[in-house]
């Protein structure tokens, strides 16, 4: 069991440390946020700045492997879980030195954007995929509510390293019923997201909004298996961790690992035919947010890391943002009140 | 499987990005690879995707509608149209486009293209599908 954790908390930790070699797998185009030239990495400014980047990112990832690794062995998740967060941290650290010398040499070059001739065909049905996730936690919604009387008066929801529960809840409508709402408020974040999506940048390289929609369909139903397995849990007669639970954050990292190479492999990709986003560096603020509002495109690709990210000068990213934030704050305060 | 078309517009170029829109599509509906019956995207998808404003993308396809290239409906796909023979060109019209042909030829001219050159260009164009 101890292994599943350790793999758990080694997992964020591999994923940052991918997000962070990141812009330095980049050939040129865009690099940390700016636009250079397309041989930037063969001048000797580009080879210093990329040279002294990697330096610090191993660095960063071997201390907070180092870091997690002695959390595990005395048995602190906690402090695990933050030596993740410290690294993200110095990477945000790393990555703001390296704009900025990268912005000595930026260039001007056409704005220039293209889109598919095609209507984006496939979002409505990902769409419905994705509304269908729900359906598994409404049944476990009225499971629960017909076999009341069946849930332990108090029943664990939270387990320390070693796999014992170490937090319970009560057998109360939020206490029960929780888990449902969180996974079912996650899921329709996921659709409000997918919702906007055609109204996002694409590009020939594949790395289309609409591609995503299928990715949001496809996390939308494992969040369905995990929170309807949380809250089906009550039933179990054992109180030490199940497997699916130890599992399943690595399961989900691994796969953002993996979503993560394929967008890097899309990039290169697609840097082959359009080297540049058609977007001026002067809207980027840190190479990292995006506020134009000339551009009515929601979600635009992200100049650092996989994924898309959001046009803030469109209330709509606003409203996305907030969505988040309630989902986040009613998680919390529903954690309280237990 | 339909081949994916792509619609590529330069933003800070000296040609508005509505006659950039206008332009290509016409020439895909010409030359055939946006066959009758064809959905293209909505008028806010397309906007959408290369992040220019909504009127821009509506006034380029209702000028497309209007020559006979597109149905457009309201919150729907646009659709290329089978266009029947276009009718001959007004006296004004042929005036119009006689104008901007010889300010291109005049244009191209001062920039060094040689006679030889546009007249093949102008040849290979209405000989390979721009009929």
């Amino acid at each position: 069991m101890t292994f599943y954790l350790w793999l758990s908390a080694m997992a964020p930790i591999i994923l940052i440390g991918f997000v962070l070699f990141y812009p330095a797998m980049l050939g040129g185009g865009i690099v940390f946020g700016v636009t250079v030239p397309l041989d930037f990495f063969q001048t000797a400014p580009g080879r210093a700045i990329r040279r002294n980047y990697l330096t610090l990112a191993t660095l960063i990832v071997l201390l907070s492997v180092g870091a997690v690794t002695a959390a595990m062995l005395a048995h602190r998740m906690l402090a695990a879980h933050l030596s993740g967060l410290v690294e993200l941290a110095l990477g945000l650290i790393a990555w703001s030195g390296a704009h900025r010398a990268t912005r000595r040499y930026a260039i001007k070059v056409p704005l220039v954007r293209s889109a598919r001739l095609s209507p984006s065909r496939g979002t409505g049905s990902a769409i419905a995929w994705q509304a269908a996730a729900l359906i598994p936690l409404l049944l476990a919604g009225a499971y629960l509510r017909a076999h009341w009387s069946e849930i332990p008066v108090r029943f664990p929801v939270h387990w320390n390293a070693a796999g014992h529960a170490n937090g319970w809840s009560s057998r109360t409508v939020g206490g029960v019923f929780g888990p449902l709402l969180v996974g079912a408020a996650t899921e329709l974040l996921l659709l409000a997201f997918t919702a906007v999506g055609p109204m996002g940048r694409q590009y020939e390289g594949g790395n289309s909004p609409k591609s995503l929609s299928g990715t949001m369909a496809t996390i939308a139903w494992l969040i369905s298996a995990l929170f309807g397995g949380v809250a089906l849990l009550p039933f179990r007669g054992s109180t030490s961790l199940p497997l699916f639970l130890s599992l399943a954050p690595a399961l989900i990292l691994i796969l953002l690992a993996a979503a993560f190479y394929v967008q890097m492999r899309g990039r290169r990709k697609e840097a082959a035919g359009e080297p540049y986003d058609g977007t001026p560096d002067s809207k980027w603020h840190g190479g990292l947010i995006y506020f134009n509002s000339e551009d009515q495109a929601i979600l635009v690709p992200k100049r650092f890391g996989y994924g898309w990210t959001l046009n803030f000068a469109r209330p709509v990213a606003w409203l996305l943002c907030a969505l988040v934030l309630v989902l986040a704050a009613g998680s919390i305060a529903f954690r309280h009140s237990r | 499987m339909e081949t994916p078309l792509l619609i590529r517009v330069v933003l800070d170029g000296p040609t508005p990005v509505y006659r950039q829109v206008v332009d290509q599509i016409r020439v895909l509906c010409l030359d055939g690879r946006l066959e009758p019956g064809r959905k293209l995207p909505s008028v806010r998808q397309l906007a959408g995707s290369l992040g220019v404003h909504f009127n821009t993308i509506a006034d380029a396809y209702r000028t497309l509608a209007d020559e006979g290239w597109l149905e457009v409906r309201q919150g729907r796909s646009a659709i290329v149209r089978k266009r029947s023979e276009p009718k001959q060109p007004s006296q004004a019209a042929l005036a119009q486009h006689g104008s901007r042909l010889r300010n291109l030829v005049a244009e191209l001219r001062s920039h060094g293209f040689s006679k030889e050159w546009i007249m093949s260009e102008v040849k290979d164009t209405l000989e390979g599908g721009l009929q």
